[in-house]
């Protein structure tokens, strides 16, 4: 249990052992190891410990920084684990440990900088400024071109959306600048959580389950060595313990990643293919009954009562599209599925169910019900003549279990065996192994923006982790506590409140957190998939629910109400308004590329915006003006090369950043961005921690004049609100609009997140405004106020903010609940539901069951399973040509620059063997002799489908990578005006030979779907 | 055996790697860097993690091999040592003297195991530059090497490299204690030290080697 203490001793001792299922977690929490050392190294150097959390990536490890004073002199020299944090464990990575060679790294921009007058974008030539020199500049730039909301481009990388989300997505909203584009969707977590969260509920900010492999006897990995060995350490570190105890582990990669290292069973299968490899896991589990063998009563149980299996599915024809497909079988308000049925074999009858529950236990009269998860042909029959006098377009009816398990029939091990090129008897003996050897898990991943059909590879592996009761049990996914506690708080209010004074009935429905001023519900609070549902039908799509506009699209394909957003202008978001363009293209033959699905923060249309051919009343809806919060699309988009010249073209780029690169050299102002070290920090949520956590940083040291991004965004909001208010006369001067802008900032955040509206501005007018102090201070001074209330309640005993405030600036993390304390009330869905429209974990997801009503049926968003091929050249390639793949390196971030530049981490890859396997392109001995080409030869790669898309880069020879595959690693190659980076050709520039093509649900990235040709340039 | 054996009231403090859970991130040798002041610029580590193709009939696998000084008990570099730098210290850790060491790189050329590097007037330079001239623990150009972080186990921390190592394939135990389940490891004879024929009699000890072909992984 993990509220035991195991240390690793006690593992070496072989006292791990799994006790069962009531046991839940045995994460190691390692005994202190900071001991109380206040002097290290030599007498006279006394050491002050200052907790942190990593900033390198979104794994948040918590740090413990040692600052060493000497006389008169201080100076951070180590990074330690911070043993306080149960994600992180008190491990980190090489980021981690050489943060403070980023904190110190002279590259790094310490002061506002303005572009040096006469200079061109893409120069790296600036001046020194004062932000508010900065401020002005900007200000004065966005009168001179009159730079409406809807001209900005706001980009935002991981910070801004993991950890400061309402800061500043709050500005952007509030601003009404609608054309976000970010980390989290094409590149990130979208594309490949989506499939999860289809199935699960969450979305969270990253890892909203944490992974329990220290209990799993058989752990499952499909490509994501990024989120697991390079490197997720919390997960690396639960992963190292798992081996040690025995535990089996099966990778499924193109590649000998460091994850595949260590397996077991290791399938050096085709790229892109995995997905076939999943839907033949299913099918043996499924068809040759290992879900439910008599050992896993339980199991069976879990799937008739918490999963949607049983619901009932009608097979009708789309009203549009007139495809035969399937349905839920509901009664509907609007979009919204207002219940569910079953066949109660209790009493012989169609039974409704609740729309959102966890369960199907009873019936909405709360009767007790036994649903059937298979039909008899007799029941069906009676059932489907039943049916068919209420609605006879209806054809046939079947549960979605049944479904399931038709879908899946053909998808046998001896045909995935031709797909995959991994022997069936292989696939059929690991699907074995995950069935039998449990508890088993499958490693979720983080990034997998590869191919159109990783969303639903995803959700067939959640499906596989379903079936086996592996959902908030011991050796399986257990939700993060922050989700979860979100979870619970939302069910509260919807009983208490929700269902019948804003939804009137017992059923989801969106939006509730808009607008933000007149939401019964924080915004922020919405939990997971329903937070992406609020935020798509609340303010960029709110006429999907307006059947006079949807009628319009859908008759004439006229677009143009449907579209509108909830701003004041309605113009719309560029992503919906260029999806739809296109979906009236596809639906009139005019165009066999389909529209987006759900282009929430996408950057679909883009290209066709900056390049002035989109429209929106006639007239070019082009950008003017890009904003960037710590993020690199020069690098990391497939638009690289465009980005470039949208921002040499742009009105204004501003960059709030804390290194140059590839994408803010393009900048006219970059204002320094506040390393993370150098952050007295607002109280943040550990998203990915098992129990219900809270960070704080706290400042270990501070170079120039960087700013904390959140109070830039106070300072820029309230400025910009204040300009406005000037220019319609409701300020006297610039100092009250900045107050009066300040106010509504602060209002519509707090309404935002859930704050006492009043007192937070109490509590902003004196920490600001009276004493000067920064606004995080005052975020922080409100958080501790209310954390103490909730923390008292909690324990039920009085707990001052002055305790909470000793507590997180001595350990950084403050856990308010423990996993087990949740677990004990809240688990999902045994007792509260999951976050989508049915409360139950889907097996057949409503979600996708809403996009294909609204576009027609598309494997892509297949509600069950179905197999997407790759869009590629298959077979018979040339002697040059061979499918690529993409990863990352253990010692890189995504963040790029931030570790490319960093000299500690460029020591480590420079170091023999290092440099290839880190920056060089893998191929195999085989292909290399084909082509001619020798160990470290300079190579260059041409992409097949634009051979304007090449990159020279180096070779590296080895039998790690299939014959027919290149490796190449991912977000190397920077171009920024650094001076520690490895530049290319010596580290391969993946983004160079990747061409823009998107998957039609989110527009994901589909990287790898592509041949390339290789040839050897020189020695 | 020296005249600094090891006593039973002293710990003997030990070092086992398991090779089955080394993922080869590389943040010991980070922390080691960054803990120890160590010319990563120069392509000088105290430790490091090889890594090799394994080969096994078709199947080439992936193996990482973390690497540093052994800390012997039958301490070459000691007795090659003109100048009295190298030192052992009560708990049997291999240490040098930088006032003492004249760079005559006997012990480099002694030690069988590639454990020592010059650290040159540059270096020492360079560090004062990254740690700042008060900071930095490496004043004269020396021969240096790994010491299991001795100012760090002294003070009840853990080396660098273990404190970090996120699948805890560096573990740190003392022989001495009966108790410590790291010492088990080695008198159980599952954690096994490198190269036993040399008669180094090492205090760095592998899980896992057995798994390897019965050469030493190829490592460049």
């Amino acid at each position: 249990m993990l509220k035991a203490k195991i240390t690793r001793r006690d593992f070496l001792k072989g006292t791990v052992a799994l006790t069962g299922a009531a046991t839940a977690l045995s994460f190691l929490q390692l005994t202190s190891k900071k001991v109380n050392a206040t002097e290290l190294y030599t007498p006279g150097w006394n050491v002050e410990w200052k907790p942190n959390v990593c900033g390198f990536c979104a794994n948040i490890c918590g740090l413990n920084v040692r600052v060493h004073k000497k006389g008169d002199k201080e100076r951070p020299l180590k990074i330690e684990g911070n043993e306080w944090d149960n994600y992180g464990q008190g491990k980190i990575c090489a980021r981690g440990q050489s943060g403070l060679k980023y904190l110190f790294n002279p590259d790094r921009i310490t002061t506002p900088l303005i572009r040096v007058e006469g200079s061109k974008r893409g120069e790296w030539k600036f001046r020194k400024a004062t932000w508010e020199e900065a401020f002005q500049y900007i200000m004065k730039k966005v009168q001179e071109h009159n730079i409406q909301p809807h001209e900005w481009v706001f980009l935002g990388g991981w910070h801004g959306c993991a950890q400061y989300r309402p800061w500043a997505f709050g500005a952007a909203m509030l601003m009404e600048m609608l054309n976000i584009w970010g980390a989290p969707i094409q590149n990130c977590v979208g594309v490949e959580h989506l499939g999860i969260h289809v199935a699960t509920g969450y979305f969270n900010t990253h890892d909203e389950m944490v992974v329990d492999f220290e209990n799993a006897n058989f752990i499952l990995v499909v490509r994501s060595n990024g989120s697991l060995a390079g490197i997720s350490t919390g997960r690396a570190h639960r992963f190292g313990e798992a081996i040690k105890r025995g535990a089996m582990v099966a990778v499924v990669d193109v590649r000998r990643s460091e994850t595949a290292s260590r397996a077991d069973i290791f399938l050096k299968i085709k790229p892109g293919t995995d997905l076939a490899f999943a839907l033949a896991m299913l099918h043996v589990i499924l068809h040759e009954k290992y879900y439910g063998k008599s050992l896993y009563e339980h199991n069976l149980d879990f799937i008739k009562y918490h999963t949607n299996a049983p619901h009932l599915v009608v097979k009708k024809k789309h009203p549009v599209t007139k495809q035969e497909t399937w349905w839920l079988l509901s009664d509907k308000d609007g979009i919204w599925w207002k219940n569910f049925h079953v066949w109660d074999k209790r009493e012989n009858r169609l039974a409704t169910l609740q729309g959102y529950l966890n369960h199907n236990k009873t019936d909405v009269e709360g009767k007790p019900v036994d649903p059937a998860l298979e039909l008899n042909e007799e029941i069906r029959k009676q059932l489907l003549e039943q049916l068919k006098k209420q609605d006879p377009s209806i054809e046939d009816v079947k549960t979605a279990w049944e479904l399931l398990k038709e879908k899946t029939k053909p998808y046998t091990p001896e045909w995935a065996e031709k797909i995959t090129e991994i022997p069936a008897e292989k696939i059929r003996e690991v699907a074995i192994l995950f069935a039998t050897k449990r508890p088993s898990v499958v490693e979720p991943g983080i990034y997998d923006a590869r191919y159109a059909n990783s969303i639903q590879l995803r959700k067939v592996l959640t499906q596989i982790q379903m079936i086996i009761n592996g959902h908030d049990n011991v050796g399986g996914w257990i939700v993060g506590g922050e989700y979860r506690h979100k979870v619970a708080k939302f069910w509260e209010w919807l009983n208490k409140e929700g269902f019948e004074k804003v939804i009137g009935g017992k059923y989801i429905k969106f939006p509730i957190g808009y607008p933000v001023e007149k939401s019964p519900y924080p915004t922020y609070n919405v939990p997971g998939v329903f937070w992406v549902l609020d935020v798509f039908f609340g303010l960029y799509l709110p006429n999907a629910q307006n059947p006079e506009a949807v009628k319009k699209f859908v008759t004439k394909l006229d677009y143009t109400d449907l579209v509108k957003s909830a701003t004041s202008s309605g113009i719309p978001n560029i992503a919906i308004l260029a999806s739809f363009e296109q979906w009236a293209k596809f639906m009139s033959g005019k165009s066999k590329e389909p529209g987006i699905a759900l282009p929430v923060v996408s950057d679909y249309g883009f290209d066709k915006a900056f390049e002035g051919k989109l429209q929106w009343n006639g007239k070019p809806y082009k950008p003017k003006a890009i904003f960037g919060y710590a993020i690199n699309p020069v690098l990391g988009n497939p638009y690289g090369d465009k980005w470039k010249k949208w921002m040499e073209e742009a009105a204004l780029v501003v960059f709030l950043d804390t290194m140059p690169t590839d994408s803010n050299v393009y900048a006219d102002v970059i204002l320094p961005d506040e390393h993370y070290l150098e952050r007295d920090d607002i109280i943040l949520g550990r998203g990915n921690s098992h129990h219900l956590t809270v960070f704080k940083r706290s400042r270990s040291y501070k170079i120039g004049e960087g700013k904390h991004g959140v109070d830039f965004f106070f300072e820029m909001t309230a400025g910009m609100l204040g300009a406005r208010l000037m220019q319609e006369g409701k300020a006297k001067n610039m100092k009250e609009a900045f107050y009066k802008g300040a106010k509504i900032y602060c209002d519509f955040c707090a309404k935002f997140v859930g704050y006492d509206q009043e007192e937070f501005w109490k509590e902003v007018e004196k920490t600001v405004f009276k004493e000067g102090k920064p606004f995080t201070k005052a975020i922080y001074e409100y958080q501790l106020k209310e954390l103490a209330k909730e923390v008292s309640e909690v324990k039920g005993k009085e707990v001052s903010p002055e305790e909470l405030d000793k507590e997180l600036k001595e350990k950084g993390f403050y856990d308010i609940e423990t996993m087990d304390e949740l677990l004990a009330k809240w688990r999902i869905p045994e007792q509260i539901p999951t976050s989508l429209p049915s409360g139950r974990i889907e097996l057949f997801s409503t979600l996708f069951e809403m996009v294909q009503a609204f576009y027609g049926y598309m494997p892509n968003w297949d509600p069950v399973c179905e197999y997407v091929p790759v869009r590629r050249k298959e077979n018979n390639l040339d002697p040059d040509e061979f499918f690529i793949s993409h990863g990352k390196a253990p010692v890189f971030s995504h963040s790029g620059v931030h570790t490319l530049d960093n000299p500690l981490i460029v020591g480590i890859t420079e170091w023999k063997k290092l440099k290839k396997i880190y920056y060089h392109v893998w191929i195999h001995p085989k292909a290399a002799q084909r082509l001619g080409i020798k160990d470290g030869d300079l190579i260059e790669v041409v992409n097949t489908e634009d051979p304007n898309k090449r990159m020279k880069a180096k070779a590296f020879i080895t039998e790690w990578v299939r014959e027919d595959t290149i490796f190449v690693p991912f977000n190397g190659g920077t171009e920024a005006p650094v001076r520690y980076a490895v530049k290319p050709p010596e580290a391969a520039r993946h983004v160079d030979v990747v061409v823009y093509k998107v998957e039609p649900i989110i527009s994901g990235y589909t990287r790898d779907e592509v041949t390339v040709k290789v040839r050897k340039i020189s020695a | 055996m020296s005249e600094n054996k090891t006593t039973n009231k002293m710990p003997n403090w030990a070092f086992v790697i398991d090779l089955n859970s080394c993922i080869g991130c590389n943040a010991c040798m980070a922390a080691c860097a960054q803990e120890n002041q160590t010319p990563y610029w120069a392509e000088k580590w105290r430790t490091k993690v090889e890594q090799a193709e394994l080969v096994r009939g078709d199947n080439v696998g992936r193996i990482f091999f973390p690497r540093l000084c052994m800390h012997c008990q039958n301490t070459p570099c000691y007795y090659a040592c003109p100048t009295g730098a190298t030192y052992k210290t009560p708990e049997g850790v291999v240490m040098v003297d930088q006032d003492k060491c004249i760079g005559c790189e006997a012990c480099v050329t002694a030690c069988p195991y590639d454990a020592r590097y010059r650290y040159e007037l540059e270096d020492v330079e360079k560090n004062k530059e990254l740690f700042g001239e008060e900071f930095s623990v490496h004043q004269v150009p020396h021969i240096d090497k790994c010491t299991f972080c001795y100012h760090r186990i002294t003070k009840g921390l853990e080396p660098a490299c273990v404190a970090t190592c996120p699948t805890d394939c560096r573990m740190w135990g003392d022989l001495n204690n009966p108790d410590d389940p790291v010492a088990d490891l080695v008198r159980s004879g599952r954690a096994k030290p490198l190269a036993v024929h040399l008669g180094t009699d090492p205090k760095v000890f592998y899980v896992g080697l057995d798994s390897l072909p019965e050469s030493k992984p190829e490592v460049e």
